[in-house]
C-alpha cells in the first residue's frame, strides 16, 4: 500500500470515528447552546455590543476548539494505542510513520470540521447580534476569518503535541495531561517574556527565571503568535505579515514535532 | 403518577423557598464586596489566550456590582477597588471602550479620581485612536474638574480631528480658549476646522463663532493700543470709542453686548450662550444615544 493513500485512509477512518464520538458531539452541542448566548452576553455591554458578541464567540470557539482536541487526542491516538487496537491496522503492511501520521491527519481534518462548524455557529450569532442593533460598525469577516485559522493552528499544535507524548508514553493519560500543560506554558510564555522583557517587575530578575524562561520561549510552542482575536474583535487592518510569520513557524513547528513522534514511534518497543 | 405529583410538590416547596425575602433566604447578609483582582500578569496568564473576555467579564462584574451596591443597596461603592479592576480589565484589552466609558460615568465626579481616571483615559487614547470619545471626556474632566481650560480645549481640538462634521467640538474648544484668554488660538483653530468642513449647518455655526471671537479679538487690541497711548488700561469700552482708536463697538452675533470685566478682559453678556444651550442639548443627545 503506497505510504499516502494508507496515511489518507487512515485519516479517514479516524475522522469518522471521531465523528460518532459521543463526547465530542455532546461538545459541540454545548458549543452551539454557549454561541446562542452570545445574544444575551453582548446585551450587557454599554458601548460595543458588536464587539463583545465576536470576542465571546471567538473565545468560545477557541475554548471548545481545544477542549475537543485535547479529547479527541485522548480518545483516538493514546487510547487506541494503549489498547493496541492500532495492532490491526499496523498488521497490515502500513509503516508505523505512516500510522501515525495516518491518525494525525485524521485529527487535522476533525479539529478543521470542529472549528468549521463552530465557526459558522459563531458568525450566525454574531449576525444576530448585528440585526439587533440600530446602528452597528460593519463586520470584517476577513478578520474573523483569520481569527479562526489561528485557533485551527492552535488546535493543530496541541494535536501534534499530543502525538509525540503518545509516542512516547505508555498511558493514555499522561500525553493529555502532559498536552494540557504545554498549553498553559505555551499561552503564557509570550507574556512572561514581555513582562520580563520591559523590567515591569520592578527589581532585577534573577538569571535562573531569565533562563528558565527564556528556554520555555524558545522549546516549546508560542501560542499567542495564533491570536488574531482583537483584529477581529476591532476590524483592525489585517496583519498579513504576522499571519504569514505564524503560518511558517505553525507549519515547521508541526512539521517537526511529527518527524520527532514518527522517529521515536518507530523505534518504540510495542511487545 | 406518583413520581410526578412527587416532582411537581418539590419543584413547588423549591420556588416557595426562592421567593422568601432576602433577610430569610440568606440572600443581601453578606456585605457586597468588589473583589481585589491579581496583577495583571496574573490576569492575562490566567485567561490562556482570551485577554478580551478576561476583560469584559471583569467590567461585567464592575457593572454589576455597581448596580447592586448603588442602586438596588443603596451603599457608597468601593470606587478605587472599581477603579483598579478597570484599570487591569483595559490592561488585558486596551481596546475596551465599555471600561473607559463606564469609569467616566462612576468618576468624573470625584475630584480626587481625576488624575487616575484620566490616566485610564489616556491609555485608552492611546489604543483608540478613532474614538472621540476619549478626547472628549478627558476635556471635561480638564475644564470642569481641574479648571484648566486650555488642556481642556486641547483634547477638544483632538476629539474634533476624529470627527470633524461634528461641530460641538470645535464650538466648545473656542469657548474654552476664549475663557482661557487663547482667543488668538481659537480663531486659528476655527478657520482651520471651518476648512476642513463640508457640512453646510455645521459651517454656518463655526462661522458665527468666528465672527464673534473676531470681535473679541479686534477688542482685545483695541484695549492693547489704549495701553501703549495712556499707559494705563481703559475703564470701559467707550473709553475706546472717545480716544478714536475703533470707530464703532462691534456687535455680537450671539446677541450680547461687550463690555470690559474688572480684570481688563473682553466678556460678553450672551457669553456665547446660544451655542452652549444647543451643545448642550447635543451632549445629552449623543450620550443617550
Amino acid at each position: 500500500m503506497h505510504a499516502l493513500s494508507a496515511i489518507w485512509a487512515l485519516g479517514r477512518v479516524t475522522l469518522k470515528g471521531g465523528l460518532r464520538d459521543r463526547l465530542i458531539q455532546s461538545l459541540l452541542l454545548a458549543g452551539l447552546l454557549f454561541l446562542l448566548s452570545t445574544l444575551v452576553f453582548s446585551n450587557f455591554s454599554m458601548r460595543q455590543p458588536l464587539e463583545v458578541a465576536i470576542n465571546y464567540s471567538l473565545a468560545t470557539v477557541q475554548i471548545l476548539a481545544i477542549l475537543i482536541t485535547l479529547f479527541l487526542g485522548l480518545n483516538l491516538l493514546s487510547r487506541e494505542i494503549e489498547s493496541r487496537a492500532g495492532y490491526l491496522v499496523m498488521g497490515q503492511p502500513v509503516s508505523r510513520s505512516a500510522y501515525l501520521l495516518g491518525k494525525y491527519c485524521g485529527l487535522a481534518l476533525l479539529c478543521l470540521v470542529v472549528v468549521g462548524f463552530l465557526g459558522l455557529c459563531a458568525a450566525g450569532g454574531i449576525v444576530l447580534v448585528r440585526l439587533g442593533l440600530a446602528e452597528a460598525p460593519a463586520i470584517a469577516w476577513a478578520n474573523f476569518s483569520l481569527a479562526l485559522a489561528g485557533i485551527l493552528a492552535i488546535a493543530l499544535l496541541l494535536g501534534a503535541v499530543t502525538l509525540l507524548f503518545t509516542a512516547l508514553a505508555t498511558s493514555a493519560v499522561l500525553p493529555f495531561l502532559m498536552t494540557i500543560g504545554v498549553w498553559f506554558i505555551g499561552q503564557s510564555t509570550q507574556a512572561v517574556k514581555n513582562y520580563l522583557d520591559a523590567g515591569l517587575g520592578g527589581q532585577e530578575t534573577p538569571p535562573l527565571l531569565g533562563w528558565l524562561v527564556t528556554g520555555s520561549y524558545y522549546l516549546f510552542p508560542n501560542l499567542s503568535l495564533f491570536d488574531f482575536k482583537a483584529y477581529a474583535i476591532y476590524s483592525l487592518s489585517l496583519p498579513l505579515q504576522q499571519a504569514a510569520y505564524a503560518l511558517a513557524y505553525g507549519a515547521l513547528y508541526i512539521l517537526l514535532l511529527l518527524l520527532l513522534a514518527t522517529t521515536l514511534f518507530r523505534q518504540r518497543d510495542m511487545t | 403518577m406518583k413520581r410526578l405529583l412527587a416532582g411537581l410538590i418539590l419543584a413547588g416547596l423549591l420556588a416557595g423557598l426562592l421567593a422568601l425575602p432576602p433577610s430569610l433566604s440568606g440572600k443581601g447578609l453578606a456585605p457586597l464586596r468588589f473583589p481585589s483582582y491579581p496583577p495583571s500578569l496574573a490576569l492575562e496568564l490566567m485567561s490562556l489566550g482570551n485577554r478580551e473576555l478576561a476583560s469584559t467579564l471583569i467590567f461585567y462584574n464592575a457593572q454589576f456590582y455597581f448596580g447592586e451596591k448603588y442602586a438596588w443597596r443603596k451603599e457608597a461603592p468601593e470606587f478605587q477597588q472599581l477603579f483598579l479592576g478597570l484599570d487591569k480589565a483595559t490592561d488585558l484589552d486596551p481596546r475596551n471602550m465599555d471600561c473607559y466609558y463606564f469609569a467616566q460615568g462612576i468618576l468624573s465626579d470625584l475630584k480626587p479620581a481625576i488624575p487616575v481616571l484620566n490616566r485610564l483615559l489616556e491609555k485608552g487614547m492611546r489604543n483608540r485612536p478613532n474614538d472621540w470619545y476619549l478626547p472628549f471626556f478627558l476635556s471635561a474632566n480638564h475644564y470642569f474638574q481641574l479648571n484648566d481650560p486650555v488642556t481642556a480645549s486641547r483634547y477638544l481640538q483632538k476629539a474634533a480631528a476624529i470627527n470633524p462634521d461634528n461641530a460641538i467640538f470645535a464650538s466648545l474648544s473656542a469657548r474654552m480658549l476664549y475663557q482661557g484668554n487663547q482667543t488668538e488660538a481659537a480663531i486659528a483653530y476655527l478657520e482651520e476646522f471651518i476648512k476642513e468642513t463640508n457640512n453646510p449647518s455645521v459651517r454656518k455655526l463655526l462661522l458665527k463663532r468666528l465672527q464673534a471671537l473676531a470681535a473679541i479679538r479686534y477688542l482685545e487690541k483695541a484695549v492693547q493700543a489704549f495701553r501703549e497711548q495712556r499707559g494705563e488700561a481703559p475703564a470701559g469700552l467707550t473709553e475706546l470709542l472717545q480716544a478714536g482708536i475703533i470707530k464703532k463697538l462691534p456687535s455680537d452675533p450671539y446677541g450680547g453686548t461687550f463690555a470690559l470685566d474688572s480684570d481688563g478682559r473682553i466678556v460678553t453678556t450672551s457669553n456665547l450662550a446660544e451655542a452652549w444651550r444647543k451643545n448642550d442639548k447635543r451632549d445629552h443627545d449623543q450620550q443617550a444615544q
